[in-house]
């Protein structure tokens, strides 16, 4: 395996190692699509400052349909923004509908990217869960976080390696501390870490702190 | 000024969706975090 320019790579499950620029990723290998539901509060907060610390620790960019502006057509922008990503993931815990309304955001942006045949990684919360809800993936395991945050940082390791050393959990949870206390100065400032603003702010952050604890 | 991580081989720097000063800001804020506990 040739080591190039001392960049970190994507793994697939299966093993079998991404290149920089293979012919199904167009995009910037270092790049990622975070593709998961969005909440103010709770769960999903966490999980997404989990899935940023551990990317950034990583050394791989956290990229987001949160980038998108309003007034932007949202497809054209999800467009891009995926075309400039080596690769994704793609949370796919969130299987319950909100006033009775189901949202499909989610699969619909896993679509994009299988269609695209990039490489994706899925993480779901529960044990053979995701065999029901799309069952269209039998044969991808995805990784189970169980709602813990160490868990999302152990499958981030898992599956995106770091160059020239990948840095160990109890590193990652460190990491993960303090971009959670950034991410809190950055929500009393704006209200929340939910916006383009705010979350291109936390990716900055978090990818600075990485460089401070000399992770990357 | 561009802050961010190296977008491509010709060493240019993108910028991210964020200003030069809210940078610098965030910079701050690290630094605060970092001194804070002690790293």
């Amino acid at each position: 395996v040739s080591r190039r320019g001392g960049e970190p790579f994507a793994v697939n499950v299966g093993g079998r190692r991404a290149t920089r620029r293979g012919p199904r990723s167009r995009g910037r290998s270092t790049d990622v699509f975070v593709n998961m539901p969005f909440d103010k509060k709770g769960k999903y907060r966490r999980l997404l400052v989990a899935y940023v610390a551990g990317l950034a620790g990583l050394g791989f960019r956290p990229r987001s349909v949160l980038e998108v502006l309003p007034d932007e057509s949202r497809l054209n922008r999800l467009h891009t923004i995926i075309a400039e990503c080596g690769s994704s993931l793609h949370d796919m815990s969130c299987t319950a509908a909100k006033n009775g309304i189901p949202r499909f955001n989610m699969p619909f942006e896993l679509g994009m990217l299988a269609g695209l045949r990039k490489r994706f990684f899925v993480f779901e919360e529960k044990h053979y869960r995701l065999q029901k809800t799309l069952s269209d993936l039998n044969g991808h395991d995805p990784k189970i976080h169980g709602g813990k945050v160490v868990q999302v940082l152990a499958g981030l390791r898992d599956l995106f390696k770091a160059r020239p050393v990948q840095p160990s959990l109890k590193k990652l949870e460190t990491l993960l501390y303090k971009v959670e206390t950034l991410s809190k100065r950055i929500e009393a400032e704006q209200g929340s870490i939910i916006g383009r603003q705010a979350f291109e702010e936390l990716v900055y952050g978090a990818q600075q702190l990485a460089k401070k604890l000399d992770l990357t | 000024v561009t802050v961010g991580r190296p977008a491509s081989s010709v060493g240019t720097l993108r910028l991210f969706g964020i200003t030069p000063q809210r940078a610098a800001h965030i910079d701050e804020l690290v630094d605060e975090i970092v001194d804070a506990d002690g790293e």
